[in-house]
């Protein structure tokens, strides 16, 4: 006789659902709100349905521009509201417009319908996860120092240069912590005894493992390696576990300056909580990416991972499910103990650790400040390596622990997780839109059975409100339309990626991304193929689109939607092209925009004026004073720094610029930096996490609406100019060719 | 000798001449067409006489009243009628006498039982030895439809007495002006009513759209034709036994009615539908509804059983299945050919199920096969239209003609209409070359193949209740299952009359839809299953709970009564105001409403009622008419019987309600449907409490989390 299934203990149930999920009130009012999507408005006269929509999304407009509605309640009806909308186009989309037709046409329309019900999907958990971001309080640490937990600071490396392992070493035996209770460990993959025994990598191994060495010993800090590379880095950071005892570990990837306070600002959660075993902290760049340094123009864009680091994952937080993003984190070992250390069934490993941690019952947090200060990719190669690794780690998280049914966590873990792992499928649907309207305007595939009417009454609403919910959620960190270009960018090169994990979920291998390589020449990137191949096949669905307004009278109203849809999507095309012109960029350090103020000495004319900071790196600052004298050039200054810490330092420079601005001066000084006084540099431009949170703030300043359009038509025009330039080039080679040709006939026949 | 024979014959005739009967037929009962216009210089119309086979026709006089252009040449303007392609007239155009009567007697041997093709051709000119455009807007003829009539003298013929007679003789569809039945029933039980109902429906199908009415009493009526129905005993009681053999099944005999003095009357029928028990008289009665066809030859037959084919919702008269192409051949549209100048309109006319929610992102497919001849001028097209509503034309502009396969055109399917439509094709035919140029037409004519197609997308269904213009369109909701299952008829009071009336209503619902009601059937108690009812009895009679649901409420006390005060452009946003009073309906006058059934919800009732039997059953026959059925809609409707037509007053009052192919919603499902208020208001209600009800959730999550875990 078969066994009866079990009772679900209650713990079980609470493990499931939130607890108070089952209050009769949120249950009972869900369920009217979906009885009320489910019964949809087809029925009603097409103006109602309309004017519900377009009411709807009137709410939300006012909701978005009113000052309140960001703080809850409030929030909630936004998102509710957005919900909504979404549903109500997705039933609408679902019972009402897909209709079969032919095979052809059935096939586009399910390709299309499933590349919306992706992003459906997508847009719920974004809802979901973004629900209500945790802001966290400090938690400070008891007065008693000799109660704070030792901790090991763990700076992997394999391939990047010696002298970004030295700063992030140096500025990790500044963090304010008691010095015996820390203990830092640079990890050397680069110099690993199968890479020494290498013929072909054996030279460079062996002159790498020397100079981590040297800087270890100069540093006070101490120098791992291993025998073989096996599980890349997190072999590396197991290897290193076992040999190590702090009770906490600071995960730094070696291009990750950490601030001072980092260990203050963290150490102090894991005292809170028995049951903690990670808290995250958000990685901050100080260069761009190469998109954003395409797309920025002259105004500071939000970095992209600002929208992960300053919104979404905050709202992991808020359901006990920030996950560990390899750097800029500590672990609590005795917790990481029970899984055998960092679990490495995909390449990322990180974030597969946090998740069997998370099964296990146990929690994580996150502190919204950032402590280290890294490296974005340079060119387009390594921006793509990188994506491709996160992508392909996370699918196959999906495809190995699918954290839908994973068992032990909460429900809403699983929908995060999920989330994390489903969202970079956003390639395929993306590639879908971008050739759809092609399907309808040259191929005459019904693949989108609804009148114009509808169209406005039920698409045009929920696109406009993805767009205020966008917004919404993420505008201090997101421009409007750069998650579209930045999706359709990794789009080409995360699609054949994603597809490739997904057939062999355990074939993709770690890479490391190369940080600090500067490019030499401005170029366009290799991506640009696929997004030239887009814009003629929708310059060609324009113009058949244009033909068949005129010759199908009675298919207008569709033509129209479909046509714009196209320009839409030439747009995209254009702007992308542009964002893909990699610039220039070989700045040894690079220079972070920042605000305050410092005191500099003139000894010239023995003058000590205070300063206003306009930016700062490594190698010098700039600042802007009332001076009123002419500063030369190469004139020596003495710079008086003090940090956070109030600890104030002395450092000499030389200006390299100075001109008038009005009734200011603005200076350019380099730093004259004997050996001896690079800690205190080091100290002065990275320890201070504030300074890196008004960095922050100061990219994400709001900037006015017509200057966000005037910046996407800069941004269209650039493209356009770039595709013209192209052409004009292949057309003057041709003509060249055909010229130089003609003249080694002419010469030939003479 | 002779002469004296044909004074003996002319003497006859003066002393008996009532022995013809004489009917007079004004020629827009004949044709769907309001106008009948001859235009260019060559045109023809035709409109089908029809002849029923028992008509012993003496005499057919055409009075033609018809008005011609003023700028015409009689010279060369001629009309010509031709009855079955004979010429039997013609005219001179004549533009100095443009009204003109005419009386043309056409000779009554060229018209055979069935449907004669009348002709109005017309060859007509503007100018004389020049050159004239062939459609200049000059060259019309005008026949008034209703002013034109047809002057019928005929008598009856002796009713075959074989029962395959039935279908083509006795229950003639041409018969003209209508049909009338007298049903013999065993009693005045529901049972009873029900068998007379399956075969009232059989009769009424037999008709086609020929208007019946139906009287019942217990007593054959002489004069009409008459069926009995009911047990072997009771049917030997009234005809005697010579007339009934024992019989084991169910039994159908078809005999010559007897008049009032008892002598046998050969022109008018009397069948018999009997059987020893219920079910053999039931077996009889399906039996007979389906006979069809000439078989069998005999005058009576013994039935045992009758098996019914699988009946599917929505299937019908003409009515279009959503997941069928069909070719235009099988909607009666075989290979046609449009020739000529002017060749005139050819059309489909199909139905759609009443209830389907046509949506604005469907399109039905037509797939065209068509062939036109070489030398049209390029501004030829064939026209195509959707009710009266043009959604394409397509040019025919090849100089050499051209076949072409499988010309697809899409169709929006908000263009249709639940109910009736009507698919048109129209050729417009222009020969190439100058105004003087010799015309030579025989190369104008484009042929649509029988092979072309038509298909509708699947189509919801769902309807905004009440809508008794859809009860006229199709019997809808009685015949969402066409042999009328689930649908009941409630007679409330045990009255021959009420039940004639009840019947014409099952009558017009079969002609509508076209298939008899097997299923439906009669009580007169409460329904106790869920389904659609038609109620009918006198106003005193009607249960309390259907009069309070009704939009017109006459009480016991009082009656309250709604008057319109605004009607919008749009019907549906008529304001009435409600006046309570005391008085009554009246006579002379009876109402037919319909609403939401008040123990099941999302079902309808559809009701007649008057003060008295005598005004139920004037009102079930002014119902038949086209003049009334026409003007029938919205959920109350005032019918006062007159002649020639009634007087009918529509509005709209009641409470709406949904309903679909599911037969009913819940209530909930119905109010929100028909109150888009209700619906939005809810939802954004849900949408607040949700947000609210999440935010103390949220929050307490939130301090936990902020806390420790």
């Amino acid at each position: 006789m078969a066994a009866l299934p079990s009772i679900p203990t209650r713990e079980a149930i609470a493990r499931w659902l939130p607890p108070t999920a089952v209050s009769a009130p949120v249950v009972l009012a869900a369920g009217i709100v979906f009885y009320m999507v489910n019964l949809r408005e087809a029925h009603f006269s097409q103006v109602l349905q309309l004017a519900a929509g377009w009411g709807c999304l009137a709410v939300l407009f006012g909701m978005y521009l009113a000052p309140g509605s960001r703080r809850a309640p409030w929030r909630f009806v936004f998102l509710l509201l957005s919900l909504y909308l979404a549903m109500r186009y997705m039933w609408w989309r679902t019972f009402e417009t897909l209709i079969y037709t032919d095979p052809w046409d059935f096939l586009g329309m399910s390709v299309l319908f499933i590349a919306e019900l992706y992003s459906l999907a997508v847009h719920f958990l974004q809802l979901f996860v973004n629900f209500w971001p945790l802001e966290r309080d400090p938690a400070p640490l008891p007065a008693d120092r000799s109660t704070w937990p030792t901790v090991d600071v763990f700076i992997p490396t394999y391939s990047e240069s010696e002298e970004i392992v030295r700063l992030t070493a140096l500025a990790a035996t500044q963090i304010d912590y008691p010095r015996e209770k820390v203990r830092v460990f640079i990890l050397d993959d680069g110099g690993t005894l199968a890479r020494r025994n290498d013929p072909a990598k054996s030279e460079e191994a062996w002159r790498r493992r020397y100079r981590l060495k040297e800087i270890a010993r100069e540093l006070g800090v101490e120098y791992l390696t291993r025998e073989s590379n096996r599980a890349a880095k997190a072999g590396n950071i197991n290897h290193a576990f076992a040999q190590s005892d702090g009770e906490l570990i600071l995960f730094l990837d070696c291009d990750h300056v950490p601030t001072a306070d980092i260990l203050q600002e963290t150490v102090g959660h894991f005292l809170e909580d028995d049951k903690l075993f990670l808290v995250q902290t958000p990685h901050f760049f100080c260069n761009a990416a190469p998109a954003e340094r395409s797309l920025g123009g002259d105004t500071p864009v939000p970095d992209e991972s600002e929208m992960f680091y300053r919104v979404i994952h905050p709202g992991l937080d808020f359901w006990n499910a920030s996950y560990f993003c390899g750097s800029a984190a500590i672990l609590r070992r005795s917790h990481l103990e029970e899984i055998g250390g960092l679990r490495g069934a995909s390449i990322t490993e990180d974030a597969e650790t946090a998740f069997e941690l998370h099964r296990r019952g146990y929690r994580s947090r996150y502190v919204s400040k950032p402590m280290v200060c890294g490296l974005a990719a340079e060119a387009y190669a390594d921006y793509a390596l990188q994506h491709t690794r996160w992508a392909q780690g996370s699918v196959q998280i999906m495809l190995l622990h699918n954290p839908l049914f994973a068992k032990g966590l909460s429900l809403a873990q699983r929908l995060c997780y999920f989330n994390v792992c489903f969202f970079w499928f956003f390639g395929i649907a993306r590639i879908v839109y971008l050739v759809a309207p092609a399907g309808f305007l040259i191929f005459g595939l019904s693949i989108y059975h609804a009148s114009a009417a509808q169209i406005v009454a039920y698409s045009l609403p929920h696109v406009a409100a993805t767009f205020l919910i966008t917004d919404f959620l993420f505008g201090r960190t997101r421009r409007p339309f750069f998650s579209e270009i930045y999706e359709s960018i990794q789009a080409v090169f995360l699609t054949p990626a994603v597809l490739s994990t997904v057939r062999h979920p355990h074939k993709p291998s770690f890479k490391v991304t190369p940080k600090g390589i500067g490019l030499e020449t401005e170029q366009l990137n290799v991506l640009s193929f696929f997004f030239f191949s887009i814009l003629i096949l929708n310059a060609l669905a324009a113009s058949a689109g244009f033909v068949r307004f005129y010759a199908q009278p009675l298919y207008r109203d569709v033509i129209a939607v479909t046509l714009v849809w196209g320009l839409y999507n030439i747009y995209l095309s254009v702007v992308s092209l542009g964002a893909l012109w990699e610039k220039r960029q070989s700045r040894k350090h690079h220079r972070l925009i920042v605000s305050g103020q410092a005191m500099v000495q003139f000894p010239r004319v023995r003058q000590r004026l205070a300063v206003d900071l306009i930016d700062l790196s490594l190698s010098g600052l700039s600042f802007h004073s009332a001076l009123d004298f002419e500063v030369k050039e190469r004139e020596r200054v003495v710079v008086e720094a003090a940090s956070a810490d109030g600890l104030v330092s002395y450092f000499e420079a030389e200006v390299v610029r100075g001109s008038r601005r009005g009734a200011r001066t603005v200076c350019g000084a380099r730093f004259l930096m004997p050996a001896q006084s690079l800690p205190d540099v080091v100290h002065y431009v990275y320890g201070d996490s504030g300074r890196w949170l008004a960095v922050w703030e100061a990219r994400s300043r709001g900037i006015a609406f017509w200057r966000v359009m005037l910046q996407l038509v800069r941004m269209g025009l650039r493209g356009a100019w770039i595709c013209l330039t192209i052409v004009l080039r292949i057309a003057w080679s041709w003509i060249r060719g055909r010229i130089e040709a003609r003249t080694v006939r002419a010469e030939a026949k003479a | 000798m002779k002469k004296a024979a044909l004074f003996l014959w002319l003497a006859l005739a003066a002393a008996f001449p009532a022995l013809a009967d004489t009917l007079r037929l004004p020629l827009s009962q004949l044709t769907a067409l309001s106008t009948l216009e001859l235009r260019c210089v060559s045109d023809q119309r035709e409109i089908q006489v029809p002849l029923p086979e028992r008509w012993n026709l003496k005499r057919l006089v055409l009075n033609l009243r018809y008005t011609v252009s003023t700028n015409l040449i009689p010279d060369s303007s001629q009309l010509v009628i031709r009855m079955r392609g004979e010429p039997v007239a013609q005219a001179r155009l004549n533009p100095l006498a443009p009204e003109v009567k005419l009386g043309v007697d056409i000779p009554v041997k060229l018209l055979v039982p069935g449907y004669n093709a009348l002709v109005f051709q017309v060859a007509q000119h503007f100018s004389k030895n020049q050159c004239e455009s062939p459609c200049s807007p000059d060259l019309w003829t005008n026949v008034s439809l209703a002013e034109s009539y047809l002057e019928m003298e005929y008598d009856w013929k002796a009713v075959p007495t074989e029962l395959s007679s039935l279908s083509s003789f006795v229950f003639d569809p041409r018969l003209m002006p209508a049909g009338e039945v007298h049903l013999v029933t065993e009693d005045d039980s529901a049972r009873s009513a029900t068998l007379a109902g399956i075969v009232a429906s059989g009769i009424a199908r037999r008709f086609d759209y020929r208007r019946v009415g139906f009287t019942v009493s217990r007593e054959p009526r002489p004069g009409v034709d008459n069926v009995l129905i009911g047990k072997r005993a009771f049917a030997v009681k009234v005809l005697g036994e010579a007339a009934v053999r024992p019989v084991k099944g169910g039994y159908l005999k078809v005999l010559p009615m007897r008049t009032a003095a008892g002598v046998a009357d050969p022109t008018r029928a009397m069948l018999v539908v009997t059987g020893e028990s219920d079910l053999a008289v039931k077996i009889a009665a399906i039996t007979f509804t389906n006979i069809s066809f000439k078989f069998p030859g005999t005058d009576e037959l013994e039935a045992f059983e009758f098996k019914l084919p699988e009946v599917e919702q929505y299937s019908g008269r003409e009515t279009i299945r959503t997941d069928q192409t069909y070719p235009l051949s099988t909607l009666n549209f075989p290979t046609q050919s449009f020739v000529g100048i002017n060749p005139g309109s050819r059309a489909i006319t199909f139905r759609l199920p009443p209830d389907f929610h046509i949506r604005p992102n469907q399109y039905a497919k037509l797939a065209l096969n068509f062939s036109y001849g070489a030398g049209l001028k390029s501004d030829s097209s064939f026209n195509i239209a959707v009710n009266g509503k043009g959604v394409r034309a397509v040019a025919l502009d090849s100089a050499s003609g051209n076949f072409i396969d499988g010309y697809k055109l899409d169709i929006p399917t908000y263009v249709f209409q639940s109910g009736t439509n009507t698919l048109s094709f129209t050729g417009h035919l222009h020969a190439g070359g100058q105004v003087c140029d010799l015309i030579q037409p025989d190369n104008l004519f484009l042929t649509l193949y029988g092979n072309s197609t038509l298909s509708f997308p699947p189509m919801p269904h769902f309807v905004e209740m009440p809508k008794l213009e859809l009860f006229m369109h199709s019997g809808f909701p009685l015949t969402r299952w066409p042999d009328g299952h689930e649908s009941t008829v409630w007679l409330t009071e045990k009255s021959d009359r009420a039940l004639a009336a009840a019947l014409d209503l099952v009558g017009v619902a079969t002609q509508r839809n076209g298939f008899p009601l097997f299923e439906i059937e009669f009580t007169h108690e409460r329904p106790k299953t869920e389904g659609e009812v038609l109620v009918v009895g006198r106003v005193p009679t009607v249960p309390a709970e259907l009069r309070q649901a009704a939009p017109l409420k006459i009480q016991d006390g009082d009656v309250i009564v709604p008057y319109p005060v605004v009607r919008g452009w749009n019907a549906e946003f008529t304001q009435a105001a409600t006046s309570r009073q005391k008085s009554a309906l009246g006579t002379g006058r009876a109402l037919l409403m319909q609403f939401q059934s008040p123990w099941y919800p999302g079902r309808t009732v559809t009701m007649l009622t008057a003060m008295r039997d005598e005004d139920l059953i004037e009102a079930s026959r002014a119902l038949l008419t086209s003049a009334a059925q026409g003007q029938t809609k919205g959920d109350l409707v005032l019918i006062e019987p007159g002649d020639p037509d009634p007087k009918v007053t529509a509005m709209e009052a009641g409470s709406p309600y949904a309903t679909g192919k599911r037969g009913s919603y819940s209530p909930l499902e119905s109010f929100l449907y028909t109150r888009p208020a209700a619906y939005y208001a809810v939802s954004a209600g849900g949408i607040l409490v949700l947000a609210v009800a999440l935010f103390f959730f949220a929050r307490r999550w939130r301090q936990k989390r902020r806390k420790a875990g």
